[in-house]
């Protein structure tokens, strides 16, 4: 290099990487800005209000025993209908994917009707159909069973609520598998059952799990299609987002402040639980 | 328009791009980038082309500096390795883009636009294409709308990355011819980049051999081939071979016995004869210092290729002759070599030249 | 010996290996359409069937109610603020995360990821633990007669929260693997950073936007648990539609109830069908369907 040659020095790293495409700040800044202020800021607020509990407070919340029933109430018929949607969302899923029959794209688009139909108009429609004067409430009174008003109606709308999910995680990963892998199955002697068992299904495990668990976090946090069937019996049919309402109505903040963390900690657990499986199923399967 | 490369690095994290690059392009000189993938010669064009900054060292458009100009500033016609055309716009809508979006001062009326689209589409034999979508055309059609796009905006320079890359063999040999016409016939300075020999030596009037980051050499076809700077320009250029020998006291040794070639300059201890397959012969009368063994002889069109194994080397060579009583199965074959070039393999550094043994 | 045969390799060419025996095929069948029949035709059925009990002129008569009107009209205003915003927020965030590579980059995807996971109900009592009368902020405002929560900032507010990602979690895959070459291109050619976002890019992700405000007008008109936390639940100022279909059902003002939801599902139902239609035949220029 010779001496007249001027050298123009830069910036050896630079935040972002160097770019000649415009915009950066503007929109980071924005991004930021809009992020913090209507997200982080409000979530920032409910985490002091809890820490200013402690953890000591949080267990005298939780372990209240209104507040305990609520808890396990929403968890474990949350639990109970993240399974059944796992069985019948593969079915579905499968049955979408692999067959064709009339109807069939009709049934795929109305897969998504819980994500679009407002929980609140599910909510009465549900009830509607499943009160005693109901649809399907009517008949199934002459045997006696009763399913609006119980716990079994909270079950029925998280069922409804998440459904979807298993749905949605699990047919893009059944639509390409590669039929030449059941061919190979075939060819190798084994039966279709077997094929199917042993062959298309383990690859399809870590989306079913992450699918049960997408249902299993919405339905805890599920609160308008839930409340209009649960009946709402303290101790019984009450979940925990409603008991936060109610103890919002009763300006109990700390108590709503203290069923809200517990909630956030348990979908940020299943949130963890997720990234888990799919960085497993990564490495295991090559795919998410 | 004259391009000059004033002491150009670029930085990807920790891993140097561009090392000290100095080059001149003269006005409208056709040149080749010619490396393999991460030899930094996609970074250096777009440097040129203002779509990176270099982290040291500037770039001189004539006389004016145009590292502090902006991409759009620096008017140059940059066609991309897979043409990013924009999808939803006709034909004729992308090769008019850069005449649009000019500011009202400059730009010219609608019907002017519309004119030089279609005096350009007519440039790039393509007249009668101007409504349809990108996706309605092939490969080679798509690289002519690219080119006729970056031409539209009347650019100072011309940067092709990769212009043939995405394209099947008998495409790319037609369009290299073409893309030789069109420069010709608009006399841009013109620079490409290609990991493709061929394409760099039947293309270019200059070619610049990248490695690492670094230039290894420039030079025209011919001086590429016949004196090249370093075993990668040798072996990068062409194919090559390389026999492992000793230098002592201005002698070459390979397996115990001299190799009759001048090896002034060397210094003592190991080096490498390198050599094209062309330039290796049966020869024809006595034993000499090199000797191989007949492997395999094969019929080819021509007469015979006899695939020989020399002992102290571990590949083959595959030699054509027509001597069918020479090359007897098994027997020891003498060997010429022509045109040798020893580098010492200590620096990987020259020089020493050799016309024969 | 040849007619024997001929009935065993015309079954083995009618069914292939990769496929279940008719039987099992037909049950499958049976049980996911009779599964999606109970779960969500039915529903679906009951919320118009219910609307129509007592004839047109009860349906009808419903939109009649000031009530029902001011529901309405504040829906379509708390949408007519929160989408735009919440697009314009998605663009951007998509813009600075898919063209450009800086660290923490994945952190900021998973903040704004972060109010899908959290209970509607939650997302409406941290404006409460903001705004509310024991809130950080709410005396302060409130003595300067500013009222937030209980009124329709707050609504607009928890709405924003509720819908926040939809846009950007469309657009970010979508830019992502559309890579800057075609911005960079347009640069070439002289274009203007502004000129290139509206004449390259926005064509490339109009059809992706469209989706994500879909999807977020959706959830932007029906959302119930947020807003009745911060709505106060006053009749003809901050009752949205879905908080007047739960007052209306208390009210056991069945009708009336399921006429003003049956509005809703109709949304629900164009929004599907439209984002169906955008699946078909815009596969490639979507992201597609992922999980919201």
């Amino acid at each position: 290099m010779s001496a007249s040659t001027q050298i123009v020095k830069r910036k050896a790293r630079s935040f972002p990487a160097p770019s000649v495409i415009p915009g950066f700040r503007a929109t980071f800044g924005f991004t930021l800005f809009y992020l913090s202020l209507v997200v982080l800021f409000p979530l920032s607020m409910l985490v002091i209000r809890a820490s200013e509990l402690g953890l000591a407070g949080l267990y005298g919340v939780a372990v209240e025993p209104r507040v305990a029933a609520a808890l396990r109430t929403s968890f474990f018929i949350s639990f109970a209908a993240a399974a059944i949607d796992v069985v019948f969302g593969l079915v579905t899923a499968w049955v979408l994917t692999r067959y064709e029959f009339p109807g069939r794209r009709f049934l795929d688009a109305i897969v998504d009707l819980p994500f679009a139909l407002p929980t609140a108009v599910a909510g009465i429609a549900l009830a509607a159909l499943y009160a005693p004067n109901g649809w399907l409430g009517e008949p199934l009174a002459d045997y006696d069973i009763k399913i609006a008003f119980t716990r079994w109606g909270i079950l029925v709308a998280l069922v409804f609520v998440g459904l979807p999910f298993v749905v949605r995680t699990v047919q893009p990963l059944l639509a390409e598998i590669d039929v030449e892998l059941e061919e190979a199955s075939a060819t190798l002697g084994a039966s279709r059952a077997h094929t199917v068992w042993r062959v298309l299904l383990p690859p399809i495990l870590p989306a079913l799990l992450t699918g049960f668990a997408l249902a299993f976090a919405r339905s805890v946090g599920e609160y308008g299609s839930v409340i209009f069937i649960a009946g709402n019996l303290a101790y019984i049919s009450e979940i925990a987002p409603l008991l936060i309402i109610v103890k919002l109505e009763q300006f109990d903040y700390a108590g709503a402040t203290g069923i809200a963390t517990i909630m956030l900690a348990i979908s940020f657990a299943v949130l963890l639980a997720i990234n888990l499986i799919q960085a497993w199923s990564q490495k295991r399967f090559g795919h998410v | 328009m004259e391009i000059r490369i004033e002491g150009v690095e670029k930085d990807f994290g920790d891993y140097p791009a561009l090392r000290a690059v100095d080059l001149t392009i003269a006005r409208g000189e056709l040149v080749a980038l010619l490396g393999p993938s991460g030899s930094g010669k996609t970074t250096l064009l777009r440097a040129i082309a203002g779509l990176s900054n270099p982290d040291r060292g500037r770039i001189l458009f004539d006389s004016e500096d145009a590292t502090t100009l902006s991409v759009q500033e620096r008017r140059v016609g940059f066609v991309f390795q897979n043409y990013a055309l924009f999808k939803h716009l006709t034909v004729a809508d992308n090769i008019a883009y850069g005449l649009k979006v000019r500011p009202r001062r400059t730009r010219p009326s609608r019907a002017e636009i519309a004119e030089r689209a279609a005096r350009l589409l007519e440039f790039v034999q393509l007249d009668g294409l101007g409504a349809r979508y990108p996706a309605q055309l092939s490969g080679g059609q798509r690289q002519r709308v690219a080119l006729a796009r970056a031409l539209a905006i009347e650019p100072r320079v011309l940067l092709l990355d990769e212009p043939f890359g995405a394209l099947d063999a008998r495409v790319r040999k037609d369009l290299r011819r073409w893309l030789r016409d069109v420069h010709r016939q608009t006399g841009l300075t013109t620079v490409f980049v290609t990991h493709d020999q061929d394409e760099a030596m039947e293309l270019a009037d200059r070619v610049v051999v990248l490695d690492k980051g670094r230039i290894e050499q420039i030079g025209t076809p011919d001086e590429l081939y016949d004196r090249p700077a370093s075993p990668f320009v040798l072996s990068f250029v062409g194919e090559a071979l390389a026999l492992p020998v000793q230098v002592a006291d201005g002698k070459v040794i390979f397996q115990g016995k001299e190799l009759h070639v001048s090896s002034e300059n060397l210094r003592n201890g190991p080096a490498r004869v390198y050599f094209r397959p062309a330039d290796i012969a049966l020869h024809g009368g006595q034993i000499g210092a090199l000797e191989g063994r007949v492997e395999a002889v094969r019929r080819t069109a021509a007469g015979l290729r006899a695939s020989i194994s020399i002992p102290g080397y571990d590949q083959t060579v595959e030699v054509d002759t027509d001597d069918r009583v020479g090359t007897t199965l098994g027997s020891s074959v003498p060997l010429s070599l022509n045109n040798v070039r020893i580098f010492s393999t200590a620096a990987e550094e020259t020089l020493g030249d050799g016309a024969g043994i | 010996m040849s007619d024997a045969l001929a009935p065993a390799i015309r079954i083995a060419a009618t069914r292939r290996v990769t496929e279940e025996a008719p039987l099992t095929r037909y049950l499958l069948i049976g049980v996911a359409v009779a599964f999606l029949g109970l779960f969500l035709l039915l529903p679906l059925a009951v919320v118009f069937t219910e609307a129509l009990t007592k004839g047109a002129g009860a349906f009808f008569a419903t939109f009649d109610e000031p009530d029902a009107r001011a529901a309405i009209r504040l829906t379509l205003l708390v949408a007519a603020i929160v989408v735009p915003l919440n697009a314009v927020f998605g663009i951007c965030a998509a813009w600075a995360i898919s063209k450009f590579s800086f660290p923490g980059k994945s952190v900021l995807i998973t903040l704004i990821d972060l109010p899908f996971s959290v209970s509607p109900v939650v997302s409406g009592l941290v404006y409460v633990l903001v705004f509310g009368s024991q809130g950080l902020l709410g005396p302060t405002l409130s003595s300067h007669g500013i009222q937030i929560v209980f009124a329709i900032p707050g609504i607009v507010l928890a709405t924003i929260f509720v819908t926040f990602p939809f846009v950007a979690r469309e657009l970010i895959p979508l830019m992502q693997e559309q890579g800057t070459v075609e911005e960079e291109a347009a640069l070439t050619l002289g274009a203007s950073g502004f000129r290139t976002f509206l004449t390259v890019t926005l064509p490339n992700i109009k059809w992706g936007l469209l989706y994500g405000v879909l999807l977020a007008n959706a959830r932007a008109m029906g959302e119930f648990g947020a807003v009745s936390v911060v709505s106060g639940h006053i009749r003809g100022l901050t009752n949205t539609i879905p908080l007047q279909v739960e007052i209306l059902y208390n009210e056991y003002n069945i009708v009336s109830a399921f006429a003003l939801a049956s509005l809703l599902a109709g949304l629900a139902l164009v929004t599907l069908g439209i984002k169906t239609l955008l699946e078909w035949r815009y596969a490639g220029q979507i992201a597609g369907r992922r999980r919201h």
